[in-house]
């Protein structure tokens, strides 16, 4: 193999790429969840999602239930909270929603129907219950022999999608306080710090629109991010300043419950909150 | 005195002759008039409908599914023959991305009655002649396939599909 | 002269009704080809971490720029936000009871590129970061280093690395 590099005068690691892939099957996508997120209706109790295998090989999936939500670390970085054990005071719907199946084997290009069946308690008031939904899928395949006296590795991937579950009871509303609005251009990126805290009984499921304004009032830029806040968040952002020249802008913040991804019916309406704040780039 | 005697000039065979000409002038003048007065009109009764598709999952509606196919119905002149053009999609379209579409040999299917399980395969990418009902009516079914790739952009996909339908004259 | 009445007539009777033979009115109608393309959630083990063969008694590292390193990439909404993180990443891999030291680097990109453009961080602390703005996509890059100076015995070591995406938008 060596001589074969030598004689090809190939650098090491393009040799190895172009042995990889004359020998590796190609990969394009393994597991699809769809839809994004899950919405549970008191009434009717039950709520699908469609699993499918787009790879060549064959996936074990796994479907569970946890208590989880969103929240931000002391850097204003969002990250899914788990909670193995949730006390009354958290609103869980993980450990009376069911899967079935909640554990298939999926040959490619095979489909699967996953259902959600709720139970809840007699006595469950009116609001909004929330569990993630976590998808684990490992390829179904056995791990490599060797025959030789080498140490070798057999690492095994396994893949985990972590979703959102929502199942609403009765009146369900929502809405969101800005207690704190801050932004700063450093370099070539604006941060924003937002400190929110959600309102009624249900999760605020939105998103954040920024426009950045010159002095004349002509958009400069804008960006637009997902929001979601179950309790409270302290949420930095950090927006990218390519190419702005120095100088005085505005920045007007736009928070609602309008989304894209998120199924007309499912967004709990709620006013807009707007506010803008004077931001020196340069 | 004029007319009688000029008829008595014809043998009998020939005069017959003349009459089963006649005959057929005035069917086809009528039959004619007919068409004329009773232009084709057909009308679509139902979209074809793929629902829900993911990225990589081509996703096929049979021309035999009731609920899902497309559907035209045709009405005109009893009995006239026709040819019907279907102008199909290459791809479905959702701003700017499109979603390909194709549609086999045996999608298309046609019937006499409003009766999707009598009807008869044919390939809707080429035209199709034949003739009404003798209560002047066809109906027209579609099925199809999508062919989403595996990173095809999330989205409500659409596309049109035109039948045109013209009497033959046979 | 008579005889000709009756070719005459008919030819008569034909350019009479030609005009009025409609062979060439068309009409049309339309339906709509409908289909929507869910969007889906993909978190996909692309090439394993391949250490190929390490000998006892050296250090073996995979840089996440390697053609060996361990690939991932995940889709989604276009810019969903995701927090990735190795949940499972052993520390030893294990053949009977012999252990394996291995320690891990990672980069991530929403192109397909370890090197331009990408952003390091912690494999067991993970990172949140939007997926790509318009293809939806963000590609994980694994690299590591097994220490075999203790000379452990020849064997196949092996090891579950679990990669999570989870969204933080919902």
């Amino acid at each position: 193999m060596r001589l074969l590099q030598k004689y090809l005068c190939l650098p090491r690691s393009l040799f190895l790429a172009t042995a990889i892939l004359a020998v590796s099957p190609l990969v394009t996508k393994a597991v699809l969840v769809s839809p994004h997120a899950l919405f549970i209706d008191h009434h009717t109790r039950t709520a699908q999602f469609t699993l499918a295998n787009s790879s060549e090989q064959a996936e074990e999936v796994e479907i569970a239930l946890r208590f989880g939500f969103p929240e931000t670390d002391s850097l204003g970085n969002p990250y899914v909270k788990l909670i193995e054990d949730p006390g009354a005071e958290f609103p869980s719907a993980a450990d009376w929603i069911r899967a079935f199946p909640r554990r298939v084997r999926l040959d490619p290009g095979q489909r699967q129907v996953v259902r959600f069946l709720a139970t809840p308690p007699e006595d469950l008031e009116d609001r909004e219950y929330w569990s993630r939904v976590i998808v684990t899928s490992r390829r179904s395949e056995p791990l490599r022999a060797t025959a030789d006296t080498a140490v070798r590795i057999g690492l095994t991937f396994e893949m985990r999608t972590i979703l959102a579950l929502m199942y609403r009871k009765g009146r369900v509303h929502t809405g969101v306080e800005l207690h704190d609005l801050r932004a700063a251009a450093t370099d070539d990126t604006l941060e924003v710090w937002l400190a929110l805290k959600r309102e009624g009984n249900a999760a605020f499921l939105g998103s954040a629109r920024f426009t950045l304004l010159d002095g004349s009032g002509n958009t400069v830029r804008h960006w637009q991010t997902a929001l979601a806040v179950y309790y409270s968040l302290n949420r930095r952002l950090r927006l990218p300043l390519d190419q702005v020249q120095a100088g005085r802008y505005r920045l007007h913040v736009e928070l609602s419950t309008a989304r894209e991804d998120i199924p007309a019916t499912r967004v709990l309406p709620t006013p807009t909150i707007d506010r803008t704040l004077e931001i020196d780039v340069g | 005195m004029s007319t009688a005697p000029a008829l008595r000039l014809y043998p009998r065979r020939q005069l017959r002759q003349w009459f089963i000409v006649a005959a057929a002038i005035v069917c086809t003048v009528t039959g004619a008039r007919q068409l004329a007065s009773q232009p084709i009109r057909p009308r679509g009764l139902q979209d074809l409908q793929f629902g829900n598709v993911l990225p990589g999952f081509p996703t096929a509606v049979s021309r035999l599914d009731a609920v899902n196919a497309g559907k035209f119905g045709i009405r005109g002149v009893n009995n006239a023959e026709v040819q019907v053009d279907l102008t199909l999609p290459a791809s479905l379209v959702s701003g700017g991305s499109n979603l390909t579409v194709q549609f086999g040999p045996a999608d298309g299917g046609y019937a006499l009655r409003d009766r999707i399980n009598e009807s008869l395969p044919f390939d809707p990418t080429v035209p199709l002649v034949t003739n009404l009902s003798n209560r002047g009516r066809l109906f027209i079914w579609l099925g199809g396939t999508v062919v989403p790739t595996p990173v095809q952009a999330p989205g409500a996909y659409s596309g049109t599909i035109v039948l045109t339908a013209a009497y033959t004259g046979n | 002269m008579k005889q000709a009445f009756i070719p005459a007539t008919a030819a008569f009777a034909v350019a009479l009704a030609l005009p009025l033979l409609p062979t060439g009115a068309e009409a049309q109608a339309s339906i709509t080809a409908r289909a929507v393309v869910e969007p889906v959630l993909t978190v996909n083990a692309g090439n394993d971490l391949d250490f190929g063969s390490v000998l006892p008694g050296f250090m073996k590292t995979i840089a996440v720029s390697d053609a060996t390193a361990g690939t991932f990439d995940l889709s989604g909404a276009a810019a969903a936000e995701v927090n990735i993180t190795f949940t499972a990443l052993p520390a030893n891999l294990t053949f009977g009871a012999n252990n394996l030291p291995i320690t891990y680097t990672g980069v991530h990109n929403t192109v397909n590129d370890p090197i331009a453009g990408a952003t390091s961080f912690t494999p067991s602390a993970g990172d949140t970061t939007p997926l790509h703005g318009t293809t939806g996509e963000l590609y994980v890059f694994l690299g590591g280093t097994v220490d075999a100076t203790a000379s452990p015995p020849a064997g196949t070591y092996t090891g579950t690395v679990t990669l999570t995406g989870a969204y933080t938008g919902n």
